[in-house]
């Protein structure tokens, strides 16, 4: 109910019923509607729109509808466009060469404007009747009509894509194309629908493509070295995504570049990465890292490509530690080894940090062929122990505090990588003690911190005895003081002066105990100093370590010349002897002292056969030493220095006889170890079968050395006899845990 | 033997709250009687439409925004884009006006048209082509 605006005017009844609109009686109404919406259609694709009245169109074809011939004006706007298409498909056609992608750009122009101006005369049509009998809008249906009329007509539908094909395989091969009407055009295919252009383009680019670089790369990596192969691979992915953003859908991108990848990357990966000469081993030797970064990349797209790439750097970098580790020639020296194996880290680490993105998968089989190799050395953990010791005793002389902390930081590395640590530990612990009491450490901060590192790495059970022998170090100094406290009344004025390193028995390593004879002049003190340190300490035993130590000497030669001599204990005991004896036979001398031959003739070969520091004279002038040979103070000695050094002790590359001592006694500390772990194992487990045992064992002994699957059994065998374990009745595989 | 015992009081912060719910009032919208006022004094016209000898100024962005048929009309490729002046046939002068206040002021209900001297036929008419018209939006 509508109500009028002022009061006392007629209220009005109005009821809203269908629509009536006057049935238009004309019989000839639609013909002559449809004329005139037809003539309207062909000055619009005549570019004669400016003429006409969007007014009177609009309400023919309004007026059209309303009296329901609307699916008769749907067919004949239908066959009309038609018409028009096939007029311009006969100009398309006629195109010459170059002009053809222009014409058919032209046309499709063309066609859309008056695709817009002819949607705009049938909206009404567009929004009633058109859904409501579920046919195609106007504007949609006009592009359908140009997709199956133009573009896939027989004559064209080729044409078109050679060219837009010719015109890509142009652009490849170095000509300048006119990229803008590239765009047009497949930017039309899209237009028209993406499976129009996925279908009737795309899909035949990408063959194409296919072939074209399948070709390619044959002829490049005939003649290209792997490095200019990628680098041409490199180039024509930047140029195919270069293309996609020019002129291409978005989509496409990935497609292409993956036909770029298999074609010239995929199908020849083997062949690439092992190219002689200049593959992936070339790259690595020569420190390429341009070329490695991409080789990197671009095989980061291939299915297997860094996989690849990271087997044949594993196998290289096995092969190239291997013959480091095993070349006899590099075992002369422990230093130099070791040296080369932290250089061939650094370059690698540098090789994955700057070219493989710091990729942890390529970390992993750098730390895993490291581990390999540096194993097949059974020296490995001595030689690394030998090269710590080289830098602890030169310390900062060589290379500041922060320089000498990176090496070490470095050298935890290769030590992290050892099967063998216990052998370290055994190794480290004589290459300290030489440097402890030989006074050569360097920098007690650099020890400590060294040693830090180590407990860091492996536990404090690991360094504890390390610990223990500086702790014996700084004991012995306040031992040594208190001693000449207490009793420096009752030595003789020019007594010597003695220092005495108290070593607790099992934090140093083992020493076979020699006893020589000392001088009288030390074995007076000596004695003093034994009374007072069982008289402090109860219950305690003392035993000298004669083979150990070092001592000062005042000597005054017959031609008047004075120096002071720094000599070992040995060689101090050998000097002594000729204060009351002009001359003596080797076997004199080695009765006098009763030191062991071996060590004997090593010290007067170091007082009479080097150069330079011959403070004896030996008959005859032989490098051997025979019990006949006779020796006597040179009294022609003369150096340049008050203070002459002889026979420095420096720790030793072991000779092969004191390598397999040394390995047994590992092997013999092994043993209590196994026990303990079968030990501690069972007595949480109770019942345990064969194989899990040697697993579980294997598995807690692993951080310090891997044991031997004989030895495992046979300390079973051995607590099974002491009544540990035993073995079950019904199972004879499966242990029981006693006591 | 002595015992020393450290006590630490800790209290609420004594903070002033801020005040809030401020709302700030906006006046309802006038927009319908603005453009009303546009219509009606006839201000920066563009267009004349011509309607059974009577003549309508309008705005031509108004009735684009408002109409597809109209944006069609008035910024196509025909000639009413560049004409001021648009002959519209087949309609009579008071439904054109009708239908150009309803375009310009209202967006849901039928127009109240109590001081237009139409007579009852004519109005009929007025609803079906405002029908129509709406169906169009």
């Amino acid at each position: 109910m509508l109500n009028g605006g002022g009061g006392g005017q007629k209220k009005r009844n109005t009821k809203i019923e269908p629509y009536r609109h006057r049935v238009e009686t004309d019989p000839k109404f639609f013909d002559k509607s449809w004329r005139k919406l037809h003539d309207a259609i062909r000055e619009i694709y005549n570019h004669n729109a400016s003429g006409l009245s969007f007014e009177e169109l609009y309400r023919t074809a309004y007026n059209m509808v309303l009296n329901k011939f609307a699916p008769q004006l749907y067919e004949k706007l239908t066959e009309n466009m038609k018409g028009h298409l096939e007029e311009m498909r006969t100009c398309i056609e006629a195109a010459q060469g170059g002009l053809f992608l222009e014409e058919l750009q032209r046309k499709w122009n063309d066609h859309n404007k008056a695709l817009t101006m002819i949607r705009d005369i049938l909206m009404y049509m567009d929004r009633t009747y058109i859904p409501t009998n579920k046919k195609t809008p106007v504007f949609e249906h006009g592009l359908e009509l140009w997709r199956d009329t133009i573009v896939r007509s027989p004559m064209i539908q080729g044409r078109l894509f050679d060219t837009l094909l010719e015109l890509i395989h142009r652009e490849r091969t170095g000509d300048v194309i006119n990229r803008g009407l590239m765009r047009t055009t497949t930017k039309m295919l899209m237009d028209l629908g993406l499976s129009v252009y996925q279908d009737d383009f795309e899909r035949p680019f990408l063959e194409v493509s296919a072939s074209f670089y399948s070709g390619e790369s044959q002829q490049f990596i005939e003649c290209c070295t792997c490095g200019e192969y990628l680098k041409q691979a490199e180039r024509r992915l930047h140029e195919e995504s270069e293309r996609v953003s020019q002129y291409l859908d978005a989509k496409t991108n990935e497609k292409i570049t993956a036909v770029v990848v298999k074609e010239m990357l995929a199908n020849h990966m083997q062949r690439l990465i092992l190219m002689e000469n200049s593959g992936l081993v070339n790259m690595l030797v020569e420190d390429r890292y341009e070329d490695l970064t991409r080789m990197y990349t671009l095989f980061n797209h291939v299915p297997d490509g860094l996989a690849t790439i990271r087997s044949v750097m594993v196998s290289h970098i096995k092969d190239t530690g291997k013959s480091l580790v095993t070349d006899p020639e590099r075992l002369k020296d422990p230093v130099d080894f070791v040296q080369r194996l932290l250089n061939m880290k650094d370059k690698y680490d540098n090789i994955i940090n700057v070219s493989f993105s710091n990729d942890k998968s390529f970390l992993n089989a750098l730390n895993s062929s490291f581990e390999n190799f540096i194993n097949l050395n059974n020296r490995s953990p001595e030689f690394i122990s030998l090269f710590v010791d080289d830098k602890l005793r030169k310390g900062v002389k060589e290379a500041n505090e922060e320089d000498l902390e990176t090496v070490l930081d470095k050298v935890m590395m290769l030590f992290r990588y050892l099967q063998e640590k216990d052998l370290f530990e055994k190794y480290y612990k004589q290459h300290l003690a030489k440097r402890l009491l030989s006074g050569k450490a360097a920098s007690d901060d650099s020890e400590r911190s060294m040693l830090v590192k180590l407990k860091t790495e492996c536990g404090y059970q690991f360094t504890s005895k390390l610990e223990g022998m500086f702790t014996d170090l700084k004991t012995s100094q306040d031992t040594t003081q208190g001693f000449y406290a207490s009793t420096s009344s009752e030595l003789p004025a020019d007594a010597p002066t003695m220092s005495v390193q108290i070593l607790t028995t099992g934090s140093w390593p083992t020493q076979t105990c020699n006893t020589c004879n000392l001088p009288p002049e030390i074995v007076s003190v000596s004695e003093k100093f034994r009374s007072y340190y069982l008289g402090t300490h109860n219950g305690r035993r003392l035993t000298w370590q004669t083979n150990m130590g070092t001592a000062d000497i005042k000597v005054t030669f017959g031609n008047g010349s004075k120096h002071e001599l720094n000599v070992s204990t040995y060689q101090m005991c050998v000097l002594m002897l000729f204060n009351s004896a002009d001359v003596l036979t080797y076997r004199e001398i080695e009765q006098s002292t009763a030191i062991p031959a071996a060590d004997l003739k090593r010290c007067l070969q170091s007082l009479a056969l080097v150069k330079g520091k011959q403070v004896l004279r030996k008959e005859p002038m032989s490098r051997d030493i025979a019990d006949d040979d006779s020796f006597c103070v040179n009294d022609k000695f003369t150096s340049k220095l008050f203070k002459v050094k002889i026979g420095t002790v420096v720790a030793q590359k072991e000779t092969d006889p004191e390598k397999l001592e040394t390995r047994q006694r590992v092997e013999e500390d092994r043993k209590p170890q196994i026990e303990a772990a079968i030990v501690r194992i069972m007595k949480s487990r109770r019942v345990l079968d064969h194989n899990s045992i040697m697993t579980e064992v294997t598995k807690q002994l692993q951080p310090r050395f891997m044991p031997n699957p004989v030895v495992i059994k046979k300390r079973i065998e051995s607590l099974i006899e002491r009544d540990f374990l035993e073995r079950d009745k019904t199972d004879r595989k499966m242990y029981r845990y006693l006591a | 033997m002595i015992i020393q015992c450290d006590l630490t009081v800790v209290r609420d912060p004594e903070l002033c709250k801020t005040k809030g719910g401020f709302e700030i009032q906006v006046p309802p919208s006038d927009l319908a009687e603005q453009f009303g006022k546009l219509l009606l004094e006839e201000e920066e016209t563009d267009v004349v439409f011509s309607v059974g000898g009577e003549t309508f100024p309008a705005h031509k962005v108004v009735l684009a925004a408002r109409s597809p048929v109209f944006k069609a009309q008035l910024y196509g490729n025909m000639k009413e884009a560049k004409a001021r002046r648009v002959a519209v046939e087949d309609m009579q002068p008071g439904v054109f006006r009708a239908l150009l206040k309803f375009i310009y002021i209202y967006t849901d209900a039928l127009p109240v048209i109590g001081d237009d001297n139409i007579c009852d036929d004519d109005y009929d008419e007025i609803i079906r082509h405002l029908l129509v018209a709406a169906a169009c939006r």
